[in-house]
């Protein structure tokens, strides 16, 4: 991960990853907006559909790899001591990895 | 020429960082137990980009602390019409409110100062007023926002 998510290499990713939830999140507020779910089955009805669901399964590894850029830069300027920067580093890693599996059981039970 | 820079005062590098005696380098300086500290908070007024940035970051870190309750809420939304409930009691209780109105702020103006960002990478609004301008209406918009989808939603 490292190797891959340093330099250009992380700075590019996360810049595509940015552009994508960017769009995802201005269409979901939109949608959101203008037509609030009216019961639980109209809400997982929505998400199930094919476009959105393909869309939440490709949201949240976008999501996970963009705070893993931006929180390891965050941890890097403040965090010196190595052991410290470990630390920080994995606990922040197996979060994201944790939330992201969250995320997607929660989808993947709708199908 | 050379001798008014110098009269000057110009800056130069030697005279602000000079050789050091122990021949060491600052570098090393900056991990030694009596580090140097040039920064006087008091005194250092951030631009406004500056704070729009910062924010960008604090927003983000906000963000990524509040993913854990984001798809706890999102599994717990989808799960029963009884965990349909429970997300909307959630989301209308006062705690719930203020939360989705901070997570929202911090969604918004990373939003918002993230598109500045991708637009500067662009060589776009590079130039002092709207370089500015944009950065006072990233952080006056994402507040504004907030509120009112806090409101609505």
């Amino acid at each position: 991960m490292s190797r891959r998510a340093s330099g250009l290499h992380a700075w590019f990713l996360q810049r595509v990853s940015a552009v994508y939830i960017g769009f995802f999140v201005l269409i979901l507020l939109a949608r959101l907006w203008l037509v609030p779910p009216a019961d639980v089955d109209a809400w997982r009805q929505w998400v199930a559909s094919p476009l959105v669901s393909v869309g939440f399964a490709l949201l949240i590894p976008c999501l996970a790899l963009h705070a893993w850029v931006g929180v390891r830069d965050v941890i890097l300027d403040y965090v010196h001591p190595l052991g410290w920067r470990l630390l920080m580093l994995s606990l922040a890693a197996f979060y994201l990895l944790a939330v992201s599996a969250w995320a997607l059981f929660a989808l993947e039970r709708l199908s | 020429m050379w001798r008014r820079c110098r009269r000057a005062r110009a800056f130069r590098w030697e005279n602000e960082f000079p050789a050091r005696s122990d021949g060491g380098c600052y570098t090393h300086a900056m991990h030694a137990k009596k580090r140097p500290v040039f920064l006087s908070l008091p005194r250092i007024h951030l631009p406004v980009a500056g704070v729009a940035s910062i924010l960008h970051r604090v927003s983000g870190v906000v963000l990524f602390l509040s993913l854990s309750a984001a798809s706890g809420l999102f599994s717990l939304s989808l799960q029963d019409p009884a965990g349909w409930r429970a997300f909307q009691a959630v989301l209308y209780g006062w705690p719930g409110r203020v939360g989705l109105m901070l997570v929202l702020w911090a969604l918004l103006h990373h939003l918002f100062a993230g598109i500045r960002h991708l637009l500067l990478d662009l060589h776009i609004g590079l130039d002092r007023p709207l370089y500015r301008y944009s950065a006072w209406g990233v952080l006056i918009a994402a507040p504004v926002v907030a509120l009112w989808l806090g409101v609505l939603l």
